[in-house]
């Protein structure tokens, strides 16, 4: 086969025949075209090639179409492909811009936190000008779950000493039980150990408000005579010269009375959160009497 | 360790309780290593959380040694690669080491509301100490195990 192709266009004096068999064949072809062309051009404006042109057009647009219709999707995928990296470095972008504001947003939510509770602070100062306040961050907790004690970044460096009452804005924490350089232990009222002589704000009864486990305070030694109602407020009363006056613990919850029993127990709420508690107020200018720790 | 149990997990409370995690690393040690081995870390770590703590100081000593004593003890040692080892050494280091603690604490004349304080602290506070038990345990095993192979 290769042969034949290779004779038609090699003149070669053994296969004479051939050759020119194969030159008439092209000279034939050529001569149809020609013709075919000069015929075209001289139908083609009278419109007389209209047929020829629809009869292809048949045969040939749908394969046009699909070749299209192939190519469109080529393209459009070499397109997305281009297109991924710019994207993923937008995404990319973005995500970081997210974090960053995330960020930003967290320490912008602990600012206004923190001033919150400055505010806070700076109101009960205002609001007891008699006292000397100072303010102290809760650096750490009692190690044991039996024991309710918190330790303070103040200590006698400023001026502090056992036996000083701690307080937020909401109410009465404890008060220092120890003093080290920089530090300082503080009892909260809702350690089993920790006592406070109080008074209800409304009737003046008096009592002991004590630390129960897990976290609860109790009013103790209220006489069965004495009117306390659910939702009184209970103040300290200042008596034995522990703390001062009118200091708010917190607020009744419940009262049980008992014919049987001597005194009521009342529940008391305090408005402090004391596993949460970040910032106190130690009362400097307060001494109590014979404090023992 | 004693920082972080002072400092860092308070702020991850439940219910105001909180692990007691160096007891948990003293245990787990114990029972990896013996009692004798575990000694000078319940010596150590109790003195530590005795500085940190209110209560009285050697309370917490007293108590880390004593749960140390008891969960070092041999016949233990012979299932510490049992699933069921964290949990009961859990269970038994936490009521050891509160029951010695509480008792401590009545001893030095502290009031305290045995009934309540038991069942409103010191139970609650044995589950989530054998919740926390087994990552510690697997954790100083690991330990134990590396510190084989290198000495």
């Amino acid at each position: 086969m290769f042969c034949r192709a290779y004779g038609r266009f090699v003149h070669t004096p053994d296969a004479p025949r051939d050759s020119s068999l194969a030159r008439n064949r092209s000279l034939a072809l050529v001569v149809v075209l020609v013709a075919a062309v000069l015929t075209g051009m001289a139908l083609g404006p009278t419109g007389y090639l209209r047929p020829l042109e629809d009869g292809f057009f048949t045969l040939f647009a749908p394969l046009q179409y699909s070749v299209r219709w192939v190519s469109g999707r080529v393209a459009a995928a070499v397109e997305t492909v281009r297109q991924f990296r710019t994207l993923q470095a937008r995404v990319e972008e973005l995500e970081a811009t997210v974090d960053r504001l995330m960020i930003e947003n967290v320490e912008l939510r602990e600012a206004e936190i923190e001033r919150a509770e400055l505010r806070e602070q700076l109101e009960f100062k205002r609001a007891n000008p008699t006292y000397d306040l100072i303010a102290a961050e809760v650096i750490g907790h009692d190690p044991s779950s039996l024991l309710h004690y918190v330790i303070i970044d103040r200590g006698a460096d400023d001026g502090l000493a056992a036996g000083m009452p701690v307080v937020t804005s909401r109410g009465l924490v404890g008060r220092i039980s120890a003093v080290y350089g920089q530090a300082s232990r503080v009892m909260l009222l809702t350690d089993p150990g920790s006592s406070v002589n109080a008074q209800i704000q409304r009737t003046r009864a008096t009592g002991v408000v004590q630390g129960q486990a897990p976290r609860d305070l109790v009013m103790r030694f209220v006489e069965q005579s004495e009117q306390v109602e659910v939702g009184d407020i209970v103040l300290t009363s200042g008596l034995g010269g522990n703390f001062p006056k009118r200091l708010v613990i917190g607020q009744v919850t419940s009262v049980q009375r008992n014919d049987v029993q001597m005194f009521q127990e009342i529940r008391v709420r305090s408005a402090v959160q004391f596993d949460r508690i970040e910032t106190v107020l130690v009362v400097k200018g307060f001494s109590p009497i014979d404090y023992l720790p | 360790m004693a920082t972080l149990q002072t400092s860092a997990l308070p702020l991850l409370s439940i219910g105001g309780l909180v692990p007691d995690l160096m007891l948990l690393v003293v245990v787990s040690w114990s029972i990896l290593r013996g009692s004798r081995a575990a000694l000078s870390l319940a010596l150590g770590g109790g003195l530590l959380l005795d500085l940190l703590s209110g209560g009285p100081f050697g309370a917490a000593t007293v108590a880390l040694v004593a749960s140390s004593l008891v969960t070092g003890l041999e016949q233990l040692n012979l299932f510490r690669d049992s699933l069921w080892l964290p949990l009961l050494a859990g269970i038994l280091a936490t009521l050891l080491y509160n029951g010695s603690y509480l008792m401590m604490l009545t001893l030095f004349g502290r009031t305290v509301a045995v009934g309540p304080t038991v069942q409103q602290v010191i139970l609650p506070l044995t589950a989530l100490n054998v919740a926390v038990m087994y990552p510690v345990y697997w954790g100083m095993r690991w330990l134990h195990r590396r510190l084989l192979a290198v000495g």
